[in-house]
């Protein structure tokens, strides 16, 4: 199953809950995770794989695509981590693959024959792994397109493609969102003019909403006043969530505000939660998310 | 044959090898024409018969000469119609009053092609099967990692000016521009990119389907290895002549043999050399022919047994294909551009 | 001397293709024809494409080392399941230094000349570097793209009965007069394994399917293997294996035969394999250990179907 992680704008928090699903994943799936940010691969500062914070010196994604090297680096995680408590975790997990993309590297315009590699690089771990996620750029990218043209080939057409929006919980997000799926030059526009079936692709897309703060929580330091108004709020984006087609039925789920996030980009491990440092709940969210992930009852058609 | 072989058990794993073609010693091509030439008038037609004839006589000599009373010389003549590019005239207008010309001259024509023959003959896709022969030439530092640009539709000679920056990162720094470069020079290029095939979407019954359009010079490449007798499809000879049997010629050139035999007891179609007596305007075809044939991953227990048969004739033949194909440019005029 | 590449994987087909869509699958020229075994089990190879090459040898150490030439490469299918691509080029030692007309390489398929004049063990070192060296000839690529020309074609269903890892396994053959026929087989990490065979000259043209063998054999190892540990990890999470289990019974398990395939000069290097690392004990192993989870699971459902 490929798994495509996109948004409309920067800083959503796409990379990060990409990252932390693939781990969930990994403890029972052989995961390959895709860092596609080609204008800044830094998923491997995620990983806290030191030699590929900001992507690997060759042979990564990037030369894949533009050099022509036939296979493209690839770390594994559970052995490449500078964090202790990610490599032990689980003696019985999945493979978690990483593929970097290079340092330095930037955007590429898209050749048949780049398209052609990325079709392959597709088929290829798609029989490889259970799962690959791919971490699109921000926007409407060259990676995003590249993507929708890939997964329409005939060849492809055995393979499952699902595709994430990830959106903060703000008014301009949710309109955002809306014109990335929906809006001219959108996923659902281009991605017919690729080839795909229009009414299938929408089926293949959910919504996750990041970091949405939870008003049910007592705040000692919040007046009266403060709390009515932020319900307010609350509803009023949930109206308007629905109106843009970002509705309930659309959302993979939600992951709560992490304050360990706010400060630092990481895997949320058990071990972070038993010392207190990160919250349960955030734990439980991506668990969640990876189990939806790959639960086909989500999935089906609405 | 590959077998597997142990004690007690053989399976065969491959078929017989390929079938051998009865060969002259040389095929003569008197001519090569377009509908536009056969359509306007016989003038044209006449005038290339005239000019050929001097030089068919020639061949004839040399050819004996080259033989030396050893073995009796087997050397047949052909000629070729293209159907391919248009089709929109009919054989039974046209090959008898093509023939009567040539007799007026004197010029027997054995055997009569179609360049849409080249294309596809009883039912075996000659262009395609061709196309797949194709082993272009590696410029230096070529290691195999990309797939070679055979899938473009295009082959050369040498290696193309380097193209500038697609398909690379961004803000990368911009290069000076290259020339183009002739393989195995000496000290100048003469660079010759040939366009093979050109593959276009055409609308058939409302469906949108894509179509590929050989070049003449690559349907020239396929009428040469006919001419040598080197093709085969799956082992068995193709475009083998046949003799039209019917009473008058036909409405449509695809009602017609891709080879028709027209004489009684001609020498063999296919031989050992060939030589084209085509007008001035060839030039270019040919030479894009040669780089072609050059360029082919033949099949190897074709050829050696050619090599061989002829030695045994006392027949020497080059190894490579292009060396055994010969061409006299005449002054004859053709109606408008020939590809 | 040969070296050549061979990489193996599972076909993207839910089940085990018969026999004609294998010939259909593999007749990638057309003309050119596909040939089958059928005994002791289908073996379809599909004819030879070639690419003209001329670049830098590796070496190891570094040396001068030019190849100029061709390099061939073909698909082999083995039970409709396993796909595998090989790549190689017997390497010729010459004393030219200027590269000759085209047809000199055209009319010698698979042959690659070196220039340069370097030893011979330093090639050898050379190809089988860990990490593919940029500017050198490639195998690899040419392997994999064999590999994925197939793995695209039409016959197939796009929909891998097994999720299972790809090996590569790069191999060279030298011939020494007189030689007894010896291997030696070193694994390089999950994936990569590199192989050295020595025969005498006359056998040299069967090294390429004897390592076609090994590779077919190394690969269903690995992902028998594989399979055991996933089925494992699935049993301690509380999720069946069963499917999992049956597909690896219905795809892999037929297709060990070491040997069967080879020229019957190369088979005693199947049994020096046997001695060690002993494949097929192993092998038997773990098959037996998939068969009795099956028949436990049958017997736990029959059981249980009995109480209610
Ligand atoms: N649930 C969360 N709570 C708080 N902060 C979060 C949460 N999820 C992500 N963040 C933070 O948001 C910031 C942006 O996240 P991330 O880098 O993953 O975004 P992105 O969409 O991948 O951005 P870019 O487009 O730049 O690649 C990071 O600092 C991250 O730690
Ligand atoms: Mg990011």
């Amino acid at each position: 199953m490929l798994v495509f992680a996109s948004s409309d704008k920067g800083g959503t928090g796409r990379s990060v809950t990409s990252c932390n699903i693939a781990f969930h994943l990994a403890q029972r799936l052989d995961v390959a995770y895709l860092d596609f940010d080609f204008g800044s691969p830094t998923s491997g500062a995620i990983f806290e794989i030191p030699r590929a914070e900001r992507g690997v010196e060759r042979e990564g994604l990037h030369t894949y695509f533009t050099d022509g090297i036939t296979d493209p680096r690839r770390l594994d995680v559970w052995r490449q981590t500078t964090r202790q408590d990610l490599r032990g975790s689980n003696v019985r997990a999945g493979r978690l693959a990483f593929f970097p993309g290079d340092k330095g590297g930037a955007e590429f315009g898209t050749t048949r024959e780049i398209q052609q590699r990325c079709v392959e690089l597709f088929t290829r771990l798609d029989s490889e792994f259970d799962v690959v996620v791919v971490d699109l750029s921000a926007g409407r990218s060259a990676a995003l397109t590249m993507a929708l043209m890939a997964t329409a080939q005939p060849s492809m057409r055995g393979v499952t493609a699902r595709w994430l929006v990830f959106h903060r919980w703000t008014h301009q997000h949710i309109v955002a969102a809306n014109g990335l799926v929906y809006g001219d030059r959108g996923l659902l526009a281009v991605g017919k003019s690729a080839g795909h079936d229009q009414d299938t692709l929408l089926d293949a897309i959910r919504f996750v909403r990041v970091a949405v703060p939870n008003l049910r929580e007592h705040n000692p330091g919040q007046t009266a006043a403060q709390a009515t108004w932020l319900h307010a709020c609350d509803e009023e984006l949930r109206k308007l969530a629905v109106d843009n087609r970002l509705g309930r039925s659309r959302i993979l789920g939600t992951t709560p505000v992490e304050p360990v996030l706010q400060w630092r980009e990481q895997i949320i491990a058990e071990s972070d939660v038993s010392a207190k440092i990160a919250n349960a709940g955030t734990v439980k969210s991506f668990r969640e998310l990876s189990v939806r992930l790959t639960d086909d009852a989500v999935w089906e058609g609405m | 044959m590959t077998t597997i072989d142990t004690s007690a058990y053989t399976e065969a794993t491959a078929k017989p090898e390929p079938r051998h073609v009865a060969l002259s010693h040389l095929s003569v091509e008197v001519g090569h024409f377009y509908m536009e030439d056969l359509a306007d008038g016989d003038e044209r037609i006449r005038t290339q018969f005239r000019k050929v004839l001097p030089w068919l006589e020639a061949t004839r000599t040399a050819l004996a000469a080259d033989l030396d009373g050893v073995v009796k010389p087997r050397l047949s003549t052909c000629f070729l119609i293209d159907d391919y590019f248009r089709t929109d005239t009919s054989p039974d207008e046209i090959v008898d009053r093509l023939l009567g010309i040539a007799d007026e001259f004197g010029i027997t024509i054995d055997y009569l092609a179609r360049e849409a023959g080249c294309f596809e003959a009883d039912r075996v896709p000659l262009a395609e099967l061709t196309a797949a022969m194709l082993l272009p030439e590696p410029p230096v530092g070529t290691t195999g990692a990309r797939p070679p640009v055979q899938d473009s539709g295009w082959l050369c000679n040498g290696e193309r000016a380097p193209d500038t920056n697609s398909g690379n990162q961004a803000m990368m720094p911009v290069t000076d521009w290259e020339p183009p470069v002739e393989f195995g020079k000496r000290n100048h290029s003469i660079f010759l990119d040939v366009e093979l095939w050109k593959d276009r979407t055409e609308r058939v019954d409302g469906r949108l389907v894509e179509r590929r359009q050989w070049s003449c010079p690559f349907l020239a490449s396929v009428w040469q290895l006919l001419r040598l007798g080197a093709l085969r499809y799956e082992g068995e000879p193709v475009a083998q002549p046949q003799r039209w049997t019917g009473d008058s010629w036909p409405k449509r050139w695809s009602d017609l043999p891709a080879v028709v035999q027209l004489t009684q007891n001609p020498a063999p179609f296919a031989a050992y050399r060939t030589t084209s007596i085509l007008p001035q305007s060839y030039l270019g075809i040919e030479h894009a022919v040669r780089v072609i044939l050059d360029h082919l991953d033949i099949d190897k227990s074709v050829t050696d047994k050619t090599v061989e048969r002829a030695l045994r004739e006392g027949v020497r033949l080059p190894e490579q294909l292009s060396s055994r194909v010969s061409h006299i440019f005449v002054e004859a005029p053709v109606a408008g551009a020939r590809w | 001397m040969i070296i050549g590449e061979v990489r193996t994987g599972l076909l993207r087909n839910s089940l085990p293709l018969p026999r004609q869509a294998v010939v259909d699958l593999l007749s990638l020229r057309p003309g050119r024809q596909v040939v089958a075994t059928d005994r002791p089990i289908n073996r379809t190879v599909s004819p030879d494409s070639i690419v003209g090459v001329d670049c830098t040898l590796a070496t190891e150490p570094q040396a001068k080392a030019r190849g100029i030439g061709t390099v061939v490469t073909h698909a082999v299918v083995v039970g409709g399941a396993v796909l595998q691509s090989s790549s190689r080029t017997r390497l010729e030692w010459v004393d030219y230094r200027e590269r000759k007309a085209w047809t000199h390489y055209t009319h010698r398929r698979g042959v690659v000349d070196v220039l340069g004049n370097p030893p011979p063990v330093q090639v050898v070192n050379g190809s089988k570097r860990s990490s593919h060296q940029r500017d050198t000839l490639d195998l690899g690529a040419m392997c994999q793209r064999m590999l994925m020309l197939v793995q695209g074609r039409p016959q197939l269903d796009y929909k891998p009965g097994l999720r299972t890892q790809p090996t590569q396994l790069r191999w060279n053959a030298t011939a020494r007069k007189g030689a007894r026929p010896a291997v030696h087989l070193h694994i390089d990490d999950e994936s990569r394994r590199t192989v050295d065979v020595v025969v005498p000259p006359e056998l040299l043209g069967e090294a390429s399917r004897f390592c076609e063998d090994l590779a077919l054999h190394d690969w269903l190892y690995t992902a028998l293997g594989n399979v055991v540990e996933q089925a494992e990890r699935d049993m301690a999470a509380g999720t069946d294996p069963m499917k999992l289990l049956g597909s690896a019974l219905t795809l892999l398990v037929r297709l060990w035969m070491p040997g069967a395939h080879v020229d019957s000069a190369l088979r005693p290097l199947w049994a020096d394999l046997e001695d060690v690392p002993g494949f097929s004990q192993s092998w038997h192993r773990n098959v037996a250990w998939i068969r009795d989870q099956i028949s436990m699971s049958t017997l736990t459902a029959w059981q249980d179907a009995r109480t209610f």
